[in-house]
């Protein structure tokens, strides 16, 4: 059976990100945790993201990025 | 004496409720509206708010009108989506309190479109063209629609407790008396102890694209403690994912959503032909999946839903039009899935996969009577966790049959009927007493992917259980042979189950999530098997006839000594107004 094998990116601009962690708060899936040295999201599970787009949604400064794996 | 708290975390509550999507928030303000003095305890997997399929594929409530016609409704969900399989006092229940449900979630704090006067307002918009002619109504809701509940939850007093998957139920001799489960993130053991439970973590499906992340955790945690499942035939194992790809709106759907004629006359093959035309039909039949099939293995495919310029302007109506979704959240979602398409392309479905996605179910079936209170004293369930059991839909998968917003509509409707009887329940329950050794053997089934260095990852088990049961030609074509083979399949995988490893929390979340997917596949295959006639979603080749002479009966699952025990239980057609 045919699967695909890319997975999903997720960028997040730390530089721009104001530590709010909506977007963590948003993933139903666990895609993305809290780094607590940096203090910033990090992306830990890319595989698991199902692209519905509400972590992009809820950051109040745009700084997320979801980019599909095709 | 032992020690529970040596085991992990203890935490009492009168009420546990297992999942924050709507169907637990609802049922969580309603428990503390019925009983304030209770203490009531949300516990999610993800974040209470957040989580669950509602907000992401919700966006509309089905309701009735005070003008919208009940008789006609049910004559029509009864003999054209149910086949009299239908519990038809619950599901007229269901039917006549809609407005009221509405206007309950609107004080809650749900924003609602509204008219001038400042009146909620009810649409028609999302009605398919002549499946369900003005029998009924819908609102639009926000994708962030949990928030409100959320903030009223709190300001109730309902505790909440995220990133915490419940895996196993525990019991007092037949009573449910609390859950176990851990922290995906530190891996934190907890043991609730809770003098009612209440199940509203959703339906056994494929963590699909876009909106699903519930796998039957709870349908299977409900069955591994003695609960009966019913109406589990009519759940449907594969999806449907037409080319067109990658936005929100009407590119990604189950086989319920076919059935709603605006998609329906819209399938088109690799070579852009119409497949109603192609086949002449105007309505989608059952045979309609064995033509998108023929289609495929006669080289047309991949099969897509042609989102052609009508529909577009139908799509850019709604997302423009100002009274429907009142914070524009959904329309928000959307504008990104269109700009996603603009910049990355639509989603290359490989021709392999036809139209079908590998799918582990749309299960939705925990028995539960008008009280939504499962055969097991103690223990509710909620939502898409029993719309199949409930019984009210029939004989069709849940949502039923293409009417849009029954998901969210059964989902509030389940937990406002559902939560006061579990509240009540607390006043005259005894303090729960959990068992140390029960709970020991539970923990240590539930770490034991942490304690193995080789295996197979979730991720690789549920790639196995989808190569298994996706194949279409198992489900298109129900018949006794294919129906053992896919049992046989699925045995296969539950045999690799053993072998599971997890290197962290995370991913033993992921572990229990594929071991509770093989219920619900095992369930409606079961049943199905059982069913000797062809009756709304279940259509068998080798039983092609709706038979109500033997077969106006539900069938009945649960677990005895580790096997599938099946009896059947009559519907009582005798004393209900619709009969065949």
């Amino acid at each position: 059976m045919s699967r695909v094998t890319k997975i999903t990116k997720i960028e997040i601009d730390g530089d721009a990100c104001s530590g709010c962690k909506l977007c963590i708060e948003a993933c139903f899936m666990d895609v993305i945790r809290w780094d607590d040295e940096e203090e910033k999201p990090v992306v830990a599970y890319p595989e698991d993201c199902r692209l519905c787009l509400f972590c992009e949604d809820a950051c109040p400064v745009q700084c997320i990025e979801v980019i599909p794996p095709w | 004496m032992a020690n529970l708290e040596d085991l992990g975390e203890v935490i009492s509550t009168d009420m546990l409720i297992v999942g924050g999507s709507i169907g637990g928030l609802c049922a969580a303000i309603s428990a503390k509206e019925e009983s304030p003095d209770i203490s009531v305890l949300v516990v999610d997997k993800q974040t209470v708010g957040w989580s669950g399929a509602a907000p992401r594929g919700g966006m509309v409530i089905w309701v009735l009108k005070p003008e919208d016609s009940i008789d006609k409704l049910m004559q029509f969900h009864v003999g054209s989506l149910g086949h009299y399989l239908n519990d038809q006092e619950l599901l007229y229940e269901y039917a006549i309190g809609g407005q009221q449900r509405i206007e309950k979630i609107a004080e809650w704090g749900v924003a609602m479109p509204r008219d001038n006067s400042g009146n909620i307002e009810l649409t028609k918009i999302y009605q398919p063209p002549y499946f369900n002619p003005e029998y009924w109504s819908y609102i639009c809701v926000d994708t962030d629609m949990l928030i409100p509940l959320r903030t009223t939850a709190k300001k109730k007093g309902v505790k909440i407790l995220n990133k915490v998957q419940v895996v196993d139920l525990l019991k007092q001799g037949d009573r449910v008396v609390g859950a176990v489960g851990f922290n995906i993130i530190d891996g934190q053991f907890h043991i609730f102890k809770a003098k009612s439970t209440i199940l509203a973590n959703g339906l056994c499906s494929n963590r699909e694209e876009l909106w699903g992340a519930s796998c039957g955790e709870g349908i299977a945690a409900a069955y591994r403690a003695g609960a009966e499942m019913r109406n589990a035939e009519f759940g449907s194992m594969v999806g449907f994912r037409p080319a067109e790809g990658y936005t929100s709106s009407g590119t990604y759907y189950t086989i319920s959503f076919i059935y709603n004629p605006m998609s329906y006359e819209r399938l088109t093959n690799a070579a852009g032909e119409r497949l109603s035309e192609r086949y002449n039909k105007t309505m989608p039949d059952p045979d309609f999946l064995l033509d998108i099939e023929k289609e495929i293995d006669e080289g047309r495919g991949p099969i897509y839903i042609d989102v052609d310029d009508s529909m577009r302007k139908t799509q850019k109506q709604i997302l423009e039009t100002k009274d429907h979704w009142p914070r524009k959240k959904f329309t928000s979602i959307e504008n990104r899935h269109v700009d996603k398409v603009k910049k990355y392309g639509r989603n290359p479905i490989p021709k392999a996969e036809g139209a079908f996605t590998a799918g582990a179910g749309h299960c939705s079936a925990i028995k539960v009577d008008h009280d939504i209170k499962s055969t097991l004293d103690g223990l509710w369930a909620v939502g898409d966790t029993s719309i199949g059991g409930s019984a009210w839909a029939g004989a069709i998968m849940a949502p039923p049959g293409g009417m849009c917003g029954s998901g969210l509509g059964n989902a509030i409707f389940s937990a406002l009927r559902g939560a006061p009887h579990a509240a009540r329940y607390v006043a005259q329950a005894p303090t729960p007493e959990v068992d140390y050794t029960e709970v020991g053997r539970l923990k240590e089934n539930i770490f034991a992917p942490m304690q193995r260095n080789k295996g197979i990852s979730a991720s690789e088990a549920i790639a196995a259980l989808n190569d298994a049961i996706s194949p279409v030609k198992y489900h298109l074509h129900r018949n006794k042979a294919n129906l053992e083979t896919l049992l046989s399949r699925v045995e296969e995988v539950k045999q690799k189950l053993a072998e599971l490893c997890a290197d962290d929390y995370h991913n033993l979340c992921k572990c229990h999530e594929a071991m509770s997917m093989t219920v619900g596949p095992e369930l409606t295959f079961t049943a199905a098997l059982t069913r000797t006639e062809s009756r709304g979603s279940h259509v068998r080749e080798d039983y092609p006839q709706r038979d109500d002479k033997n077969w106006l009966k539900w069938i009945v699952i649960k677990q005895e000594n580790g096997k599938m025990a099946v009896t059947t239980e009559p519907v009582p057609i005798e004393k209900y107004k619709i009969k065949p």
